[in-house]
C-alpha cells in the first residue's frame, strides 16, 4: 500500500501554486470526507463572512475513504462550498467515473482557492498538477468540453466541467462529469462557484492503488452482500428513477403545474420509466463500481446528434415535465439534454420555467418581458427558449438566473406565492403534502431543500432502518415521531454523504455495521455504530454552525406558502397539509438547538465543534 | 390455480421471496384475494410492505404487472387472475 487516505491537493489559482496536505487522522475520524470534511476545512481556510463568489471563497471537490474501492456503489464524489444560490452552505454529490479515477491520481480531495486571471482548466495526471489555457473551451457546452479534452488527453481521462451557464455565473449551474452521459453535482449552484474562479474543467487520470489496509478482510465482508443488494435494487436496474413517475403521481408526491395540482394520471404514464424503456432506452448506465445501473442511456435529440446520451431522471421528468404540464417525453428528453449541455440543474430549471409559466398565466409578465410571444403551460418550445436565455443571461433570463426568490422579489405582487423555494433554492420533486417528513427535511437541511439530504420518505414508504431505531414503516401523513426520525436519518445520510457512498445502498441493505467493518478494513479506524452516527450528527451541526454565522435561524427554516397551506384535493395526498410548526419545535429540541434554531453551546461542545 | 408471483423492490420481504418468480397456489381468483392470502400466510412484514399503514388498502405506490401488462390502479380491485399467470408486485423505493 503506497499511502493512507486523507491527501488533499490545495490549488491556489491566483499564483498557480499548489501543495499537498495530509489531513490529520484524528480529523478524518471526526469528519470522514466529502462535505463533512469540506465544512471542517472551510472553517480552517476562511475567516469572516466571505461571499460565495468572492475569490477567497474556496471550492471543494472531495471523495471519501470508500470511493473507488471494491465496496459496491462507492464510485462517487462531491463538490462543496458556500452556495451562490442560497448564500448558505452548499454541497452536491455525483456518481459516474470521475471520483474513482481521482483517487487513483494519489489524492482524495482538492481545494481551489483564489481566482485565475484567465480561463483555465486543471489537469491532474499521475499525480502531477497542470494549469492549462482554456480559451478554446470557454463557451463550449459540457458535452463539447468533454469531447475536446478527451481528444487532447485520450479517451481514458475523466473530465468534470462546467457549461456556459457556470461561466456566466448562473446561480444554479452544476458541475458535470461523464460527457454526454451527464452525471451532475447539480444543486446549490456550485458550478457558478467553479466558474467564478475561471476554471472550466478538471481533467484527471491516475494509476495509483487506492489505499486499503486489509484487502482480504474487505473482500470477505463484501462477498455475501452484492447479490442481495442488486436483488433489492432490481427495480432501479429495470426502470431507473424514471420508474417513480407513475407511483409518485398516485400518492400526490409528483409536483404538477407548479405544485398547484394533484391528479395527472394519464399524462404521467406518457412520461414514465416504462414508456422510456419501451421507446427510447438504449442501455443502462453504470457508475464506477456499481452493479445496479440505474442510469438511463437514450437516443440523442439535439444537433450535433449523439448516438447515446444520458436520459432524464425522475427529478427532471417531474420538474421539467409534470410541473410545467409538459407530457411529451421526447420534448422532456430534449430539455434534459439542453440543460445538461448548458450546465444547469434540471430541478432548479424546471422550477424556474414553471414559475415563469405561472407569472405569464397570471399576467405578472407579458411577451415584452419574456422576449418571445408566449409561455403557456405545456409549451416545451417556449421552455427551451427560456432555458437558453437563462444560460446566456439574456433578457429576462438574466434575472431568472439569480434564482426564484430574487426574481419574485423583483417582480413583486403575488410573484412570491408562485416561487416554490426556500432560501432561493427550489424544492425538489417530492411533495411535503404527500410525506410529512419532507417538510422538516427541506426546511432544516444543511444545504437547502434537497430530497437527498435525508431521503426520509423512504421510511414512510416501505423501508425501515432498525439500527437507528426505525423499526416500522411510518404513516406518511402523521406528525408524531417525525422529528425524531428526521434527526436520525439526517445524521445517517450525512455520514453516507461523507463516505461518498450511494444512498441507494441503504435500500440495498447496507447497514452501519457494514460501514464500521469497511472503515476498519480500509483505513484501520475503529468506529462503533454509535460513533458513526455521531460523525453524521457532528457534520450536520457543523454546517448548521456555518449557516448560523451567515444569518440562518428559524426565520429561514420554512417552506413556501403554497406547500404549507394549499390543498391539492384531487391528488393522492388528498387534503393533507404538513403539520409543520408542531414538528419543527420538536425537531429543534431533539437537535439540541434553541427555539430560534441555533445549536446550543452544550450541543456544540458535546460534538466537539 | 397455479400462478407465479414475484416481488421487485420490497427490501423488507426480500428474504422471504428473494429474486425471481415463485410458484404459488392461489385459493382465490383476484389480485385482492392474492394479497389477503399472502398476508395471512407470510405475516406482518408482507402486510407492512403491501398495505398503507393501519388500513387494508393496497399501497398506491405499488404497481402490479400481470404477465407483461401493468394494471392500472382503477382496475386492481376487480382484477382477476388466471391459471398460469405471472404476477409481479413492483415498487421503487429509492430514487429521486
Amino acid at each position: 500500500m503506497s499511502r493512507k487516505y486523507g491527501r488533499v491537493l490545495i490549488v491556489n489559482l491566483g499564483d498557480q501554486t499548489s501543495q499537498a496536505m495530509e489531513i490529520d487522522p484524528g480529523v478524518l475520524k471526526k469528519f470522514i470526507g466529502g462535505p463533512g470534511l469540506s465544512a471542517y476545512l472551510y472553517g480552517q481556510f476562511v475567516k469572516g463572512d466571505i461571499p460565495a463568489l468572492n475569490p477567497a471563497s474556496p471550492f471543494f471537490i472531495m471523495t471519501g475513504p470508500l470511493t473507488g474501492t471494491s465496496v459496491a456503489l462507492s464510485g462517487r464524489h462531491g463538490v462543496a462550498g458556500r452556495s451562490p444560490l442560497t448564500g448558505f452552505w452548499g454541497e452536491a454529490s455525483v456518481g459516474g467515473h470521475w471520483g474513482r479515477e481521482f483517487r487513483r491520481t494519489g489524492y482524495d480531495g482538492m481545494i481551489l482557492i483564489g481566482k485565475s486571471s484567465k480561463p483555465i482548466y486543471l489537469s491532474v495526471i499521475d499525480g502531477k498538477l497542470g494549469f492549462r489555457d482554456a480559451t478554446h473551451l470557454w463557451g463550449k457546452d459540457c458535452f463539447e468540453a468533454d469531447s475536446l479534452l478527451k481528444k487532447d488527453w485520450g479517451e481514458k481521462v475523466q473530465v468534470c466541467s462546467i457549461g456556459p451557464a457556470g461561466e456566466k455565473l448562473v446561480k444554479f449551474a452544476g458541475v458535470f462529469t461523464d460527457g454526454p452521459h451527464a452525471r451532475v453535482a447539480a444543486r446549490c449552484g456550485l458550478g457558478a462557484l467553479m466558474g467564478s474562479k475561471n476554471v472550466k474543467a478538471v481533467v484527471i487520470q491516475g494509476k495509483e492503488e487506492i489505499p486499503i489496509e486489509n484487502l482480504d478482510s474487505l473482500r470477505a465482508s463484501l462477498k455475501d452482500l452484492v447479490e442481495p443488494l442488486t436483488g433489492k435494487l432490481k427495480g432501479m436496474s429495470m426502470f431507473g428513477t424514471p420508474g417513480l413517475v407513475v407511483p409518485c403521481e398516485a400518492i400526490g408526491d409528483l409536483p404538477v403545474k407548479n405544485w398547484s395540482r394533484g391528479k395527472w394520471t394519464e399524462e404521467a404514464k406518457k412520461i414514465s420509466g416504462q414508456e422510456m424503456n419501451e421507446k427510447f432506452l438504449k442501455k443502462q448506465f453504470f457508475c464506477s463500481g456499481c452493479p445496479v445501473g440505474c442510469g438511463r442511456t437514450v437516443g440523442g435529440t439535439i444537433d450535433p446528434i449523439l448516438e447515446e446520451i444520458g436520459g432524464p431522471e425522475y427529478e427532471t421528468l417531474a420538474m421539467l415535465g409534470s410541473n410545467c404540464l409538459i407530457d411529451n417525453l421526447p420534448a422532456i428528453m430534449r430539455l434534459n439534454e439542453l440543460t445538461n449541455r448548458l450546465g444547469i440543474d434540471t430541478i432548479e430549471t424546471g422550477a424556474v420555467v414553471a414559475f415563469t409559466m405561472e407569472l405569464f398565466e397570471k399576467g405578472l409578465i407579458g411577451r415584452k418581458e419574456l422576449g418571445f410571444p408566449s409561455l403557456e403551460w405545456g409549451n416545451a418550445e417556449g421552455a427551451e427558449k427560456l432555458i437558453r436565455m437563462i444560460a446566456a443571461r439574456e433578457g429576462f433570463g438574466d434575472l431568472l438566473a439569480e434564482g426564484l426568490k430574487v426574481t419574485a422579489e423583483k417582480i413583486g405582487g403575488m410573484a412570491m406565492e408562485y416561487a416554490i423555494q426556500a432560501n432561493n433554492m427550489a424544492l425538489p420533486a417530492h411533495d411535503p403534502r404527500a410525506y410529512a417528513s419532507l417538510a422538516l427535511g427541506y426546511s432544516t437541511s444543511d444545504h437547502g431543500p434537497a430530497h437527498t439530504d435525508s431521503f426520509s420518505f423512504w421510511f414512510e414508504r416501505g423501508s425501515t432502518f432498525p439500527e437507528i431505531g426505525i423499526e416500522k414503516v411510518m404513516d406518511r401523513f402523521q406528525s408524531e415521531g417525525k422529528a425524531e426520525m428526521m434527526v436520525k436519518v439526517q445524521n445517517v445520510m450525512n455520514l453516507w454523504e461523507n463516505l461518498a457512498l450511494c444512498k441507494f445502498t441503504v435500500i440495498g441493505g447496507v447497514q452501519l455495521q457494514h460501514i464500521s467493518s469497511w472503515l476498519r478494513d480500509i483505513c484501520g479506524w475503529e468506529l462503533s455504530i454509535q460513533g458513526l452516527i455521531e460523525v453524521g450528527e457532528r457534520c450536520f451541526n457543523l454546517k448548521r454552525k456555518l449557516n448560523v454565522g451567515w444569518g440562518i435561524s428559524r426565520k429561514n427554516d420554512t417552506l413556501p406558502l403554497r406547500v404549507l397551506t394549499h390543498r391539492v384535493n384531487d391528488g393522492g395526498a388528498g387534503n393533507h397539509l404538513p403539520p409543520f410548526n408542531i414538528m419543527l419545535a420538536d425537531y429543534y429540541e431533539r437537535r439540541g438547538w434553541s427555539k430560534e434554531g441555533i445549536p446550543t453551546e452544550e450541543t456544540l461542545k458535546r460534538l466537539q465543534i | 390455480m397455479k400462478i407465479r408471483i414475484e416481488f421487485i423492490g420490497f427490501p423488507l420481504i426480500y428474504d422471504l421471496f428473494q429474486d425471481g418468480a415463485h410458484p404459488y397456489t392461489l385459493a382465490g381468483e383476484t389480485v385482492v384475494q392474492l394479497v389477503d392470502e399472502l398476508i395471512s400466510q407470510k405475516g406482518s412484514l408482507v402486510q407492512e410492505s403491501l398495505l398503507v399503514p393501519g388500513t387494508k388498502e393496497l399501497d398506491p405506490t405499488i404497481q402490479i404487472r400481470i404477465n407483461t401488462k401493468f394494471i392500472s390502479r382503477d382496475e386492481i380491485p376487480q382484477q382477476k387472475i388466471e391459471d398460469g399467470d405471472h404476477i409481479t408486485f413492483f415498487r421503487l423505493l429509492a430514487g429521486g
